[in-house]
């Protein structure tokens, strides 16, 4: 991963700064915020799929980044208008959209500390785009259904951690 | 929705089959498909309530992961390229570097590239997964938990030494797999093709998927593609945990 991070960190620079007339640093952060993406759509298997070079789809991401100028905090607001645009609900009912933001608020408290298997599990269902299937098979559980029933109790773990309103 | 937290939460749905559900929240449906979960969904509360819950989960847990990743990747850029003539922090390049091996890899390059890259795209170092032999008045054991340890620190060279001490006296097949693992890591592939074929052959349900992928990662560093293809097949077909990325494998080769 290291080795593919400086393969193409010197050509996307000049590249975006040749191309888009930015600043090496502005280039550097683009390259840095791409690559990010990259490895996290690998993870998630969401370009497994996809036929061009790893390079081509590398700077295809990057071209998007540059253009639309995007800088970590639009991101987030971007994230949430891609979730409004998907997930409808949340955006026409605003007792849903409440208990999405405390779930995502209370998430982000007790993730790191929740334990195991939570945290493996959340993580190869919710991060990874696991299957329960696949899940089931990487953690060594007897079945499906056994992954099923541990993801469960994990997210009534987190459940346990915010209220819904009343 | 419930105005408090009583009870029993629910995460079955009303209207979706739990497949259907997952692929909703993984968001895998089709258009059409999910347009029509959405509609049907609008009803059904309970749904509506649960299914909010899970994409407040995903949606945190994705962006504490994002950061792990950005993390990692400025980590490179700090510690400079160990490609160039930079000066390198090499051991805190390694600890970056083993961050991201977490990352399962479903790799897409091009049908071009070099077996080299397919192979660094690919390889991820496998963990320590055998268990700890307690017996005290086995002097072996202590040269096999020594290479576990030279393993783990990434010291392959003293890994490799003991435990090919440790299996003159012992056949051990998982102490075997380490050792390939360690040559693999060593950068001798063509010695740690014949170990990891051994472990292959002694069938040992535990370690044959394991070493099954690094046999075949091992042929194609050896630039051997058929060996390295034929070994793939055999994981696709055996549909094991390294299914997916031998599958992504086999259509770059």
């Amino acid at each position: 991963m290291e080795k593919v991070y400086f393969i193409y960190r010197n050509e996307f620079i000049h590249w975006s700064m040749n191309k888009y007339g930015i600043s090496e640093n502005t280039a550097l952060d683009d390259y840095q915020d791409s690559i990010t993406i990259l490895f996290e759509k690998i993870i998630n298997g969401s370009i497994g799929e996809i036929e061009s070079s790893l390079k081509t789809y590398l700077f295809g991401i990057g071209k998007n980044r540059i253009r639309q100028g995007l800088v970590s905090a639009e991101r987030k607001e971007k994230h949430g208008d891609n979730l409004a645009e998907h997930y409808r609900f949340l955006s026409t009912n605003n007792e849903a959209n409440d208990i999405y933001l405390r779930a995502k608020e209370a998430t982000k408290k007790v993730f790191e500390t929740i334990g195991e298997p939570c945290k493996t599990i959340l993580r190869k269902f919710y991060f990874e785009k696991l299957s329960m299937q696949e899940i089931a098979s990487d953690m060594n559980y007897k079945n499906e259904g056994v992954a099923r029933t541990t993801k469960k109790r994990c997210l009534e773990k987190i459940r346990d951690n915010f209220i819904i309103p009343a | 929705m419930p105005g408090k937290n009583t009870g029993q939460f629910h995460y079955t749905s009303l209207i979706m089959s739990e497949d259907q559900r997952d692929k909703y929240i993984h968001h895998k449906l089709s258009p059409e498909e999910h347009k029509q979960v959405e509609s049907s969904m609008s009803s059904t509360k309970q749904d509506q309530e649960s299914i909010a819950v899970e994409l407040g989960v995903r949606d945190a847990i994705e962006e504490i992961e994002r950061v792990k990743i950005k993390a990692t990747v400025e980590n490179f850029e700090k510690q400079g390229s160990p490609y160039s003539s930079r000066p390198v922090r090499k051991y805190l390049a390694i600890a970056a570097s083993l961050a991201l091996l977490i990352m399962a890899g479903i790799w897409i390059l091009t049908p071009s590239a070099s077996n080299e890259e397919l192979y660094l795209a690919y390889y991820q170092k496998y963990p320590n997964n055998l268990t700890p032999i307690t017996r005290s008045d086995d002097q072996g054991v202590d040269l096999r938990s020594e290479g576990l340890k030279n393993y783990e620190r990434g010291k392959y060279t003293a890994a490799i030494t003991n435990f090919q001490d440790y299996l003159e006296k012992s056949n051990d097949h998982g102490t075997r797999l380490y050792l390939g693992l360690s040559l693999l890591e060593a950068g001798n592939s063509v010695e740690a093709v014949n170990v990891l074929q051994d472990v292959v052959e002694s069938k040992d349900s535990l370690l044959l998927e394991p070493a099954q992928w690094y046999l075949a990662l091992a042929h194609l560093k050896n630039n051997n593609i058929e060996s390295a293809k034929s070994g793939l097949l055999g994981i696709v077909n055996e549909k094991g945990s390294f299914q997916k990325k031998a599958q992504t494998l086999l259509y770059q080769l």
